[in-house]
């Protein structure tokens, strides 16, 4: 998950970023933690809002 | 001889390299530094947005906003980026005759997985796509940022999140695609012309906070029960002004990002260009930008001498000549402001007399003068050609009925999807904040944190 595609800088031709080859895993889990984050938001703003009516 | 003519295009050509590196050097720090002179429009906006709301929802209008900002940002680069590229002929996603559309070539160079994730980080043979998409990006925030005005003091910030991404990272950048886009549909077949996204981000996005205004219903106290309607003060009208004067700041980057460079392999000519390839330079913006504010702050002074609407009418004035920024004289620039900051109150009072309480005007100065703007465009500049470089063989030229096309999709574009989906959170129970909390105030409910550290009061206007 954190490989690169080259073994010096005088290598590099194209990609140079950490993790070349798992982009789909970083993505996925960035997606989730962005769902988990919004859920967990929205349970925390509704807490707020019941405690005050 | 021989080896001096050698010499000497051995040297040509080094010089060509070494021009060339300085154009693509250009061309990447030219679009680069477009990214935060467009944040200064998001700047503005929390300024604005705060300094409209009541004392008691400063902060919570200012979250509100950060993550409008943030999440549209986020979901951009999730799957944003791809519609652009994978629907400008239509929902079928076919390839266009520009070579550049359809979901094949989106799949290509615009999803952060697979092949395409080349594109979509680092490289070192790619000096466009980073700065291409930050431009597109904060673009979609700016639609985000857009409704988030008009919904202050009564949304609830997850269901407004949800709503910001659906606005700016699927309905505004689809129309984007069908009329910003030089394989667009409305493009190539209607000629719909809109340099500076009048119609495809302000009106998108005015109209889609419309039908969101529609199932949000009005903040506690903007309406008595006769129908009429009450003027609720934001706490900090300088903070206002100054806020909308940021984001007249951050127009410049917004339309200078518009342009597309001469000298690279993307390029349209030898000149530079609008997204469609037809000519255009950065002189044309400098006239008509600076006139159309002029023109909008004048024509609103004129009715209401309220510094707010002079400087939404500052607004009103550039996005009404939007979509022509690149080829009106800047006598009609005058022209056309003057009326958009002219219509600008009486257009919003018509909107509240619908028990519609958009709290800072946004479906007007966004919605409504958008499609003035795309609609004069089509009065003005009939006949102009609608495309220029590489554009197929009798391509449709500009007109007022491809501008009065686009305009009833730019309007659909944003409303049909704010109506729906903000119904959908509606019936979730994850729009409105309760009344009992409106009432209290949602920044001691919900925000740990105080805007001021004591009260402050403002003698009341003896006009108000």
């Amino acid at each position: 998950m954190f490989g690169f595609s080259f073994d010096s800088w005088a290598d590099v031709t194209g990609a140079m970023y950490i993790g070349v080859g798992w982009e789909g895993t970083w993505t996925l889990i960035a997606v989730v933690f962005s769902i988990v984050i919004l859920a967990l938001g929205y349970i925390s703003e509704k807490e707020h809002y019941d405690k005050h009516q | 001889m021989e080896e001096q003519i050698a010499l000497l295009a051995a040297n040509l050509e080094a010089v060509k390299q070494s021009a060339q590196i300085t154009n693509t050097q250009f061309a990447e720090t030219y679009y680069f530094l477009s990214i935060p002179l467009m944040m200064l429009i998001h700047a503005g906006f929390l300024a604005y947005e705060m300094g409209a709301t009541r004392l008691k929802n400063t902060l919570s209008s200012g979250i509100k906003n950060l993550l409008a900002f943030a999440f549209t940002i986020v979901t951009f680069y999730f799957f944003g980026w791809w519609f652009y590229w994978a629907l400008p002929t239509g929902f079928t996603g076919s390839e266009g005759y520009m070579a550049i559309s359809g979901i094949q070539y989106a799949n290509s160079i615009a999803l952060p997985w697979g092949d395409s994730a080349q594109y979509m980080g680092p490289n070192i043979a790619d000096n466009a796509s980073g700065v291409f998409w930050g431009a597109f990006a904060l673009f979609a925030a700016t639609t985000a940022s857009i409704m988030s005005g008009a919904l202050i003091e009564r949304i609830q910030t997850v269901g407004f999140v949800i709503l910001a991404i659906i606005l700016g990272s699927g309905a505004w950048i689809i129309a984007a695609a069908w009329g910003w886009h030089a394989d667009g549909w409305l493009v190539t077949e209607w000629g719909y012309h809109d340099f500076g996204a009048a119609g495809v981000v302000h009106a998108v996005a005015g109209f889609f906070a419309l039908g969101v205004l529609f199932n949000l219903g009005p903040r506690v106290g903007k309406f008595n029960e006769d129908g009429s309607a009450n003027h609720i003060a934001g706490h900090n009208m300088p903070l206002t002004v100054v806020g909308l004067m940021l984001i007249i700041v951050g127009f410049f980057g917004f339309l200078m990002a518009c342009i597309i460079l001469p000298g690279e392999s993307w390029s349209w000519a030898e000149t530079g260009t609008t997204i469609y390839g037809t000519r255009m330079t950065l002189s044309a913006l400098a006239f008509n930008i600076i006139l159309s504010v002029s023109g909008g702050i004048i024509g609103a002074w004129v009715f209401t001498r309220d510094p707010f609407w002079m400087m939404s009418g500052a607004l009103a004035g550039i996005i009404s000549v939007a979509s022509g920024l690149d080829i009106y004289f800047g006598s009609q620039v005058i022209i056309i402001s003057f009326i958009a900051g002219i219509i600008l109150k009486p257009c919003a009072d018509y909107v509240t007399s619908l028990g519609i309480d958009d709290a800072v005007g946004a479906v007007t100065v966004h919605g409504t003068i958008g499609i003035y703007g795309v609609l004069m465009m089509g009065v003005m500049a009939s006949g102009y050609p609608g495309l220029d470089a590489y554009a197929p063989e009798g391509a449709v030229t500009i007109s007022f009925v491809g501008q009065l096309v686009g305009s009833v999709v730019m309007i659909l574009s944003g409303l049909v999807p704010g109506y729906i989906f903000s119904w959908v959170l509606n019936k979730a129970g994850m729009l409105r904040v309760p009344d009992a909390v409106q009432v209290k105030g949602l920044d001691v409910v919900k925000v740990p944190a105080q805007a001021y550290p004591e009260g402050m009061t403002s003698p009341v206007s003896e006009d108000a």
